[in-house]
Order: C-alpha cells, then structure tokens, then sequence
C-alpha cells in the first residue's frame, strides 16, 4: 500500500536524490544519508551566533595577516620581507597576471568575501531583520567555497621555506601567525557553519 | 521489513542545488524557481556529463603541455636553472628533500592525473550504466572534489619565490608558460568536478528487493 506523501515531512538527500523522511536531530548529533552516507545536517549548539563570532575574529585577523610580511630572508647582508599581497604584486608586475588573478582570487578575495557575507546574514538573522538579499548571499557564499586556498597557501609557505632554507637565512615574522590563526578561524567557522539551520532561518525571514 | 529505495524524482519531486529544498516536479517546464532561493531547478544539470566531459578533455590536453614545458628559470649569480616541473622535482631529490619533493610530485602530478583518470571513468559508468561499486564511485567523487585543490601547491610555492627573489640584486625567477597552462589545468578539472551532477552516479541504482 502506497502511504500518503506530506511534502513537509519529506526531503531529498542533495547528493544522491533519495527521498526521505524529515528527522529533527539533538544538538552534536550527525544524520547521514542512508544510501550514500552524505552529511546531511551536523547541528552545534547555538551555531549561528558562535559563527558570528568566528567571522568577526576573522575580519580581525585577516588585514594583518594579508598585509604584514609572513616571512623574511637575508642573502648577502640583505633582508627582504614578504607578504601576500607582495606576492601577488610583483606577479602583477612581472606580468603574470593570469596567475595573478587566480592567487588574488583564491587567496585574498575568496575568504574576504565570504566572511562578508556570513557576517551580513548572521547579523540580519540576529535581529530578525527583512532583507530580500539574504538568500542570494549565502548562495554566494556557498559558490565561493569551493575556491578558497588558504590551507594550501600555508603548506607552499612550508615548501619553498624548505627550498630557499640552504641559500638564505629565514625567519618567520608576524604575519605568519596572524596567517596561521586566520586559517585555523576559518576552519572553525566552515566546521560550525549549519546549512540547513541557516537556510532555514532565511526562508522564515524572507517572508 | 525490506523497502524499496526511491529517488525523489521518481516519486515526482526534484530537490534545489542550492539550498536542498525540495518541490514538487512540473513536468511540462523545463526547469522551475526555489521558492526559497529563488534560483532554478531542474531535476538534473542540464547537459552535465557532456559539460563535464568537455572540460576534463580540454584539461588532458593543456596537462601534457604544462608537464613537456619549463615552468620557470632561476638564475642565481649567471647560474641559470630551467626547469620542468618534473625535473624541479628531480632536482629536489638530488639536493636531500626527498619529503618535499614527494609531496610537490603527489600534489602536482599524481593528483591532477588521478583526478582526470577517475572523473573519466565515473562518467564513462554513468553512460555505459554501470551498476556496480556505485558506493565505491561516489566515494571517489567527493574525493576528488577534496583533492583537487591542492594542485594549486606548486602555483603558490613559485608565486612566493618570485615574490621574494624579485628584490634580490644577484639571483631572479622567471615564470615559464607551462605555470599559467598548469594552473588552466586546475582550475578546468576542478570546474568539470563541479559540473558533473552527483545524482548521476545513483541514477542507474536499483535496488532488487
């Protein structure tokens, strides 16, 4: 016997289309997809406003850690200082700037934007603001993801320390740590992050 | 009890891309508007596998060129150094950084290689309908989608060696063509992940009960 088929009481697994019954699930609990064993929601406890609190460490972290040398190296009696945006100048200046776009982008662009974003929906979700934008940001967000290289920035910095280390005298400077807890704020925040809850919260303030 | 597995479509519904929400399937459109994030669904991306399969071969075949041509000089002191990214790593093994250079090889050449080999052969399953091991295949592809990225190492690790070598008197790096092909080649791979439907790889399951 067929049984009746409530929309509210169903959903799909995103990643592999299996219709299934809605659950509510307790805080720190995981439910996966029963055939592909997709995450489908991950809820942390007041997730939303600890994300707030991530993204606003964040956009605390990141000027530094953009801006100031991550790493400086002696030869010959001469000490240069690098940065990220260095790099991605003198990519531009010695015109490479297809690579130069992509490292801006992936690297600066990508993590700025998206902390953005979280910090505009967050806030409105806060105060139960209307706004029509909030859904096209988190899809915003959500497309960036994908594109964000922070974690494999950091391991380069580690290989080409390890290539320069025999010609030059290196020493990590302060923006390195700053790049450090930028990355490791970034992690948390993406780890915190509940879509669904999100999503959620968006279609209840849309209308 | 045994049930049987239905895929939402199956039963009438398609479920948004974007914010996972899940509607009930208008047959006669083409594709249809989240009511909650406004953008349009359609029950699976349009053209996905010949997309996919576009960009995949279009980044085969920049990969053999990023790999024959140099990647970049490094001139120190009149010493001039061209080198291809496998003989960069070669070269790092002969100076005693065997870890630095398995790890370039595995995130630079052995990763966009994997990477091709095993999106190909997901869509080849999906088009020859494969049946089996389609655990194992969407296993691969939430990989792969992982993985890809850090192909963008050895981009990085050049970006900051020229970055610092640029203010040196003695030595300079140049950049050789094949980086700008290698990074097209991430970035095309990567892109032909995305677009490549998930839903595809479950769409031939049925579960004899």
């Amino acid at each position: 016997m067929p049984l009746p088929l409530n929309i509210d009481k169903l959903m799909a697994c995103p990643d592999c289309d299996l219709l299934i019954e809605k659950v509510n699930i307790a805080d720190g609990y995981v439910s996966e997809c029963p055939r592909c064993h997709f995450i489908l929601e991950h809820p942390t406890r007041s997730s939303i406003r600890n994300d707030f609190m991530c993204v606003f460490m964040g956009l605390l972290v990141y000027f530094p850690a953009i801006f100031l040398p991550f790493m400086s190296l002696t030869m010959f009696d001469e000490t240069v200082y690098l940065s990220l945006v260095s790099c991605v100048v003198s990519l531009f200046e010695t015109a490479n700037g297809g690579l130069a776009v992509v490292v801006m982008f992936t690297l600066l662009c990508v993590p700025l934007l998206q902390m953005v974003l979280l910090i505009f929906i967050t806030t409105r979700l806060h105060h139960k603001q209307k706004s029509c934008y909030l859904a096209l940001s988190f899809k915003c967000y959500n497309l960036l993801n994908t594109w964000g290289m922070l974690d494999i920035f950091m391991l380069s910095i580690i290989v080409a320390a390890i290539k320069l280390r025999d010609d030059a005298e290196l020493n990590a400077e302060l923006g390195l740590y700053a790049f450090i807890l930028l990355l490791l704020i970034n992690a948390l925040q993406m780890q915190l992050l509940n879509k669904p809850l999100l999503w959620r919260s968006i279609e209840r303030h849309e209308n | 009890m045994k049930t049987k597995a239905y895929s939402a479509l199956e039963k009438g519904y398609v479920c948004c891309r974007q914010c996972h929400k899940i509607a009930v399937y208008q047959i006669d459109s083409d594709y249809q508007e989240c009511s909650r994030c406004q953008s349009k669904i359609y029950p699976r991306i349009p053209n996905s596998i010949m997309r996919s399969w576009v960009l995949l071969l279009s980044g085969f075949l920049l990969y053999i060129p990023a790999n024959i041509l140099p990647i970049m000089s490094v001139n120190k002191g009149g010493d001039v150094r061209i080198d291809t990214i496998m003989s960069g790593i070669i070269h790092l093994m002969h100076i005693d950084m065997l870890p630095i250079a398995i790890i370039v090889f595995v995130a630079s050449i052995l990763v966009p290689l994997l990477k091709m080999l095993a999106l190909a052969w997901i869509l080849m399953a999906i088009q020859l309908k494969w049946r089996l091991q389609t655990h194992g295949r969407a296993k691969m592809y939430h990989m792969l989608e992982f993985i890809g990225r850090w192909s963008m190492l050895d981009i990085f690790v050049i970006s900051i060696l020229l970055g610092i070598v640029k203010f040196h008197p003695i030595a300079s790096v140049d950049l050789m063509p094949a980086a700008l092909l290698f990074e097209i080649v991430v970035i095309l791979t990567m892109l032909a992940a995305i677009m490549l439907d998930s839903r595809l790889i479950w769409q031939e399951v049925i579960d004899n009960d």
